[in-house]
């Protein structure tokens, strides 16, 4: 039981970030990636480890699962609607160095909390940027290449998404 | 950049919350077992007796009528006077394929939507909102006289679409159906609604196999449906960007450039029916190649077969 314990939470701190980069880009709202991750991990330590059963390939493996597990959420989930934001001409967008960005300066005096109240106020592709971003550590380029949209637009996308934070913090 | 990168890590996929949330999950178990004394078995094994024979004379364990669900593939479950499943059977071998066990017992607007997720997964649909496919249901009472069963039945069934997603692409068509009515298409080895739909038009059903699908995309036999055997509640749910891209995600897999269509969906203002319209050609047009290609299969069977026959023929008369 225990080796299996640790061989689950091996897998699981292995796999955890790839899954999460793969699951962000395809639910339509924050809270569904984690409980799409919790499922399918759990499902994998029940039905592989406790089985015992053999894989060859366990990444593999765990994405094919996750693509399971987004084919019932697409099926099952109540759709959140997506908020489309005005992004119609990004042609202008400069990319700015977060150390020059106002925006940042502004957010980073307030405390995590409230940080933390005001990220859960964007919509959530604004979020998606953001985690994408400075979470999981990805570039402009493979973000867009990620959600299939111009960079300039996940530019601007990720630039408002601070802008928005600022005014949420300032409130 | 700390407060901010601290802040999405707690409030985002935090990899430890996520671990200890699954930990959870996975720890959860029955509760410990204990000793039971020699009287307290005895007096449970007496109760669970009891309860059995409760439970078998009560009227919510006697089959008070059948519903058929068909939607390739073709189900027959026998319902309690409450609409809770007490058994289900495959009527076509799409259906015996699968493992419905975990229909009994579910109430039937759960066990519907299960029946749809099992389907899916299965691969006979397509889980596409985009596309509308037809569930038909038919409703049996057993007490000819009650004809609540029925309705009560219908009105369970149409909440399920009208209140939920999970119906979200699907068309529900319903009818009604005698008991005598079971029994004869059990007996002619159809399903009950291509025995029922074919009893009166022999025409309308080319082959045992012909599905549900196929009978409502011909809209003659569907007006006909409409007219003189039952009602179709329309899929009416709006179609959103969410759909389209599960429908752009189903034409990459199979090799169409969808780049162009990604970018336009991006689009704010982009005309969401316009772009349906266009993607549903294209799913049309996979579709139309996987039938060629399943009958040129059928028929590179059928040479391979006609070969092997002369073949025969052949060392026949060469034993000659």
């Amino acid at each position: 039981m225990n080796d299996i314990h640790t061989e689950f939470e091996k897998i699981y701190r292995a796999s955890f970030p790839s899954l999460s980069k793969y699951v962000l880009f395809r639910v339509a709202q924050a809270s569904d990636m984690e409980d799409l991750l919790q499922n399918v991990y759990t499902d994998f330590y029940r039905n592989v480890l406790m089985k015992k059963k053999e894989v060859d390939d366990v990444d593999a493996y765990l994405m094919q699962m996750t693509l399971n597990e987004l084919k019932k959420y697409y099926r099952f989930k109540k759709k959140a609607p997506i908020t489309l934001i005005d992004e119609d001409d990004n042609a202008w967008v400069q990319e700015i160095p977060d150390a020059d960005n106002p925006h940042l300066h502004v957010i980073e005096r307030s405390t995590l909390e409230e940080i933390e109240t005001a990220l859960k106020r964007l919509d959530f592709p604004q979020q998606q940027v953001l985690i994408a971003k400075l979470k999981l550590e990805m570039t402009f380029a493979e973000i867009a290449l990620s959600l299939r949209v111009n960079e300039n637009t996940i530019k601007a996308r990720y630039y408002r998404a601070l802008e928005r934070l600022q005014k949420e913090v300032d409130q | 950049m700390n407060q901010l990168k601290k802040s999405l890590d707690a409030a985002f996929l935090d990899e430890d919350r996520v671990f200890a949330k699954i930990e959870n999950k996975i720890n959860r178990r029955p509760k410990a077992r204990r000793t039971f004394s020699l009287a307290m078995v005895a007096a449970t094994v007496a109760l669970a007796l009891l309860l059995g024979m409760a439970r078998l004379l009560s009227p919510m364990n006697v089959v008070a009528g059948v519903v058929t669900v068909d939607l390739n593939p073709s189900l027959r479950i026998e319902l309690s006077k409450d609409y809770t499943v007490l058994d289900v059977s495959g009527v076509n071998a799409e259906a015996q394929s699968m493992d419905l066990s975990s229909l009994k017992g579910l109430p039937i607007q759960e066990a519907l939507m299960e029946i749809v997720r099992l389907t899916i997964e299965a691969g006979y649909l397509d889980p596409l909102a985009l596309t509308s496919d037809y569930i038909l249901i038919t409703t049996v009472s057993y007490d000819g006289n009650d004809q609540t069963f029925n309705l009560d039945l219908k009105d369970l069934l149409e909440k399920v679409k009208t209140e939920t997603p999970s119906l979200d692409g699907f068309n529900l068509a319903f009818m009604q159906a005698e008991k005598q009515d079971l029994e004869d298409a059990e007996d002619s080895d159809l399903p009950l609604w291509l025995y029922l739909l074919s009893k009166n038009n022999p025409d309308v059903v080319s082959s045992p196999t012909s599905t549900v699908q196929d009978y409502f995309e011909d809209e003659d036999l569907k007006t006909e449906f409409e007219n003189e055997f039952g009602e179709v509640l329309e899929d009416d749910h709006e179609i959103d960007l969410e759909d389209l891209e599960e429908a752009l995600d189903e034409l990459e897999e199979h090799g169409v450039d969808v780049s162009e269509y990604r970018r336009r969906l991006a689009t704010s203002g982009v005309d969401l029916n316009a772009l349906k319209s266009e993607i549903l050609v294209q799913l049309d047009r996979i579709e139309e190649n996987e039938v060629d290609d399943d009958d040129d299969e059928i028929s590179q069977d059928n040479d391979d077969d006609e070969e092997d026959d002369e073949d025969d023929e052949e060392d026949e008369e060469d034993d000659d």
